[in-house]
């Protein structure tokens, strides 16, 4: 998993990054709350320059996804 | 959750571990309350302009809920009743189905899974005593943090209404708003599996 992944998460979700396996997900993970997806939204997009189309926001459900699209914007 | 005496019509009170959540009437519209359906950034995400409303206006809408087809339920903090938001449910009883919006008004409480409790509470009612089939909900696409308190509900994202409304405080835009539902069986056995 990639440390900008990792990394942009744990600070949407005010968390050591070390405290996330790399399977974590926004539904069984606690300090996943509103607010901290919220954040976390808005983490992406100040990062990749753009507003996140409806599609990809809402596909945004683990760190897995974190971490794919910030490959996909990296590499558009 | 304690469950309660109730019967169509009357007022629903339904209680969870911190909150109790039950039908608002009319001294229910209290300063704070005021000023929330008075607050553009909260109303900006029902897409609808603040209720600039006098008291004795909300008084007669609140008193317009039959607590029957609608509700508008409040959610006070245990122990000493401190209303921090609230929910509007509307029933379509031909289809046994309820379309659930809320408001949290009190910002100390953002964050704070006052939604999943307090519509978890919601939903086993309309499940349950109601006998509903299904319960949907359509906040707009980017209200995020609506979208994550779905995902974590175990409702599932229908879809997505591109332009669906215009957008209240600037015409010039329209809104993507996103159906996210529950079916009754998902609901109990999502519940099943919280208590085993």
């Amino acid at each position: 998993m990639s440390d900008a992944a990792r990394h942009l998460l744990a600070e949407a979700l005010e968390i050591d990054a070390g405290a996330m396996a790399d399977n974590v997900a926004m539904e069984n993970f606690e300090p996943w709350t509103s607010v901290a997806h919220l954040r976390l939204i808005l983490a992406l997009e100040e990062k990749l320059g753009a507003e996140l189309a409806p599609d990809d926001a809402l596909a945004i459900q683990s760190l897995a996804d974190v971490a794919r699209l910030l490959e996909r914007g990296r590499s558009t | 959750m304690k469950r309660q005496p109730w019967i169509t019509g009357m007022p629903a009170r339904l209680e969870t571990e911190r909150f109790i959540v039950r039908s608002m009437g009319p001294n229910d519209a209290t300063d704070n309350y005021m000023k929330w359906i008075a607050d553009p950034e909260l109303m900006r995400n029902l897409n609808t302009q603040p209720m600039a409303k006098t008291r004795d206006e909300e008084i007669r809408r609140l008193k317009s809920y039959d607590n029957s087809s609608n509700f508008q339920f409040g959610v006070f903090v245990k122990p000493d009743n401190i209303l921090i938001g609230f929910f509007q449910v509307r029933i379509d009883k031909a289809h046994k189905l309820a379309e659930v919006s809320v408001v949290i008004g009190n910002r100390d409480w953002w964050g704070r899974d006052v939604v999943l409790e307090a519509r978890g509470a919601i939903i086993d009612f309309l499940f349950d005593r109601l006998k509903l089939e299904k319960i949907w909900g359509m906040p707009q696409a980017r209200n995020f943090a609506a979208i994550a308190n779905y995902r974590k509900q175990g409702f599932r994202l229908e879809g997505v209404l591109r332009g669906h409304n215009e957008y209240v405080y600037d015409r010039s835009k329209r809104l993507d708003f996103v159906v996210f539902s529950i079916l009754k069986p998902e609901w109990h056995a999502r519940r099943t599996k919280e208590q085993a």
